[in-house]
């Protein structure tokens, strides 16, 4: 028994040394880097749990992500709760911390992109920072997110003229060109 | 274009763009949460494959009467608990338990989405229940429960057809009941040792179709962790009902819109299609030891066991609807006109 539990401790010991970072590194993206930690961490605990599920490298780390992304789904709540306790607590005059995601952005025009990003669906929005952040190959993306590589393309397109109408105004005209019937395709 | 733009535009922005930046941050936070955690937690067994395969073919066969949003879940009770033992509904459930099962019954009856989801924690995601199941019923979809778009489009659903649910009585499920299938559970099956099952009375209101059933909510706890939520119908014509319709006049209502409208009925109505044993092993033999003496009657509950015909999207989520209520929830107010005028005929 206990040769099974310190097998399996160091088992998770390695798992956690291999992709803490690139686990935290998501949780920072998507959360900012105070909930991140405890993000993070909840990840973490739910692989330890899961120890016997996670599948062998390269599937390791993708099946990572995709517990973290559930993980954060909660946390997003959370904060949508607290955000709306803050606006509540700001009515009475009581100081609110700033939203914790804004102090990993560096610059205006990274903010900007980030906001762009943050008006997608959420579907189209993880698929985006999986590829553009995570740097993951598409096929990988599509087990991540449960879809079909083909739902994955088709998103990634939706997306990415979604992005282009926000953010460059030169974008605007080539989807106003585009033929009517085109933009009925796959409807 | 795909490509180019995110490529140009959002990788560029990434705020982490090299993990190592993160080297500096204090992880022993980390280190001695999961530390402190994993001396208290106990590792969930988890299923094989094999047996998450075999669990899914139960499941899909007892979909003649069970609708399954699986989602397995750590849930941690927070408390606040509003149910008292003086709850006629409580049976001999313990208070912690109906808190919860009385929590899913408010968000759904309010199509509170977020409310619902927290019910289920990101444990659950993982676990071969994990499924929400996307149809007019919960049942058919391979997408996790935490996908908020996802519930809230189920809830549109059930929000078409002016779903009301009545919690009536809810008891625990021995062993036995499970065994011998007895108090219409239909065998519902345990994920694993240690889990506990509760079943409630639920009388369901479709309002919009004038139909009352009366169904069997099903929660799966382990502890005070909720792992598991699905249903089973109890009745499909109940005695004792507020509404003008059990599932009968819901049928009759469906021959009589054929017979006298049949340019309705042909928007109106989605064909149930019979699933080949090729997609259902054993179902022709469940289908008909649902009344074993009675094959009419088998054959009837036997067509809530098939698909129907005819899908449809809501942001961006597939639908393919059971045999219960198949109807495409865009001409739910056309239905209900329907039914009333039906019921007037009558």
């Amino acid at each position: 028994m206990n040769e099974v539990s310190s097998l399996r401790q160091r088992r998770f010991e390695a798992l956690y040394e291999a992709h803490k970072l690139e686990v935290l590194a998501y949780c920072t993206r998507r959360l900012g880097r105070i909930d991140a930690a405890d993000a993070c961490s909840e990840t973490f605990l739910v692989a330890w749990r899961r120890l016997d599920d996670i599948p062998p490298p390269p599937k390791t780390l993708p099946y990572l992500y995709g517990i973290a992304g559930r993980v954060l789904s909660n946390q997003f709540r959370t904060l949508r709760r607290r955000s709306r306790l803050d606006a509540k607590l700001g009515a009475l005059g009581v100081p609110v911390a700033p939203d914790p995601a804004v102090l990993v952005l560096q610059c205006a025009r990274d903010q900007e992109v980030v906001a762009a990003v943050r008006k997608l669906k959420p579907k189209d929005r993880e698929i985006v920072m999986l590829y553009a952040w995570e740097d993951l190959p598409r096929e990988t993306i599509a087990e991540v997110v449960g879809m079909t590589r083909a739902a994955v393309d088709q998103r990634m397109h939706r997306a990415s003229k979604r992005l282009a109408l926000i953010l460059e105004p030169g974008a605007e005209s080539t989807a106003v060109s585009t033929p009517p019937i085109a933009q009925k395709g796959g409807t | 274009m795909t490509y180019e733009v995110i490529d140009r535009l959002v990788r560029p922005a990434n705020p982490v763009p090299d993990p190592r930046m993160l080297e500096s941050v204090d992880v022993s936070v980390l280190q001695h949460e999961r530390r402190e955690q994993m001396q208290t937690q106990e590792p969930i067994q988890v299923d094989s494959v094999e047996e998450s395969s075999r669990r899914g073919w139960l499941i899909g066969v007892a979909a003649a009467l069970v609708v399954v949003i699986g989602a397995v879940v750590l849930f941690q009770m927070t408390g606040d608990s509003e149910v008292t033992s003086s709850d006629p509904a409580q049976g001999d459930v313990p208070v912690e338990q109906m808190a919860t099962i009385r929590r899913l019954v408010d968000a759904i009856n309010a199509r509170d989405a977020g409310a619902f989801i927290d019910a289920f924690t990101a444990e659950g995601y993982f676990n071969p229940h994990g499924d929400f199941r996307e149809s007019s019923s919960g049942f058919g979809n391979h997408q996790p429960v935490s996908q908020v778009s996802l519930v809230e489009a189920w809830m549109a659903i059930i929000h078409a057809w002016g779903l009301e649910a009545d919690l009536l009585a809810c008891s625990i499920l021995t062993e036995a009941d499970e065994i011998d299938g007895q108090r219409g559970n239909w065998g519902w099956p345990r994920s694993g040792p240690g889990a506990s099952l509760v079943r409630c009375d639920v009388a369901t209101r479709w309002q919009s179709l004038s139909l009352e059933l009366t169904e069997g909510w099903v929660y799966e706890f382990r502890g005070t962790q909720l792992d598991n939520w699905g249903f089973v119908l109890l009745d499909l014509n109940p005695d004792e009902r507020t509404l003008p319709l059990g599932y009968d006049g819901l049928e009759a209502w469906e021959a009589w819109l054929e017979a006298n409208e049949p340019l309705s009925a042909d928007r109106y109505l989605n064909p149930r299609v019979r699933p080949s044993e090729v997609q259902c092993d054993g179902c022709a033999e469940f289908e008909a030891s649902l009344a074993p003496n009675d094959p009419e009657l088998a054959a009837r509950l036997g067509r809530l066991l098939w698909t129907a015909e005819k899908g449809w999207s809501i942001d961006g989520h597939e639908f393919f609807p059971g045999g219960l209520i198949p109807y495409d929830p865009a001409v739910a107010n056309e239905i209900e006109a329907s039914i009333h005028e039906y019921l007037e005929a009558k």
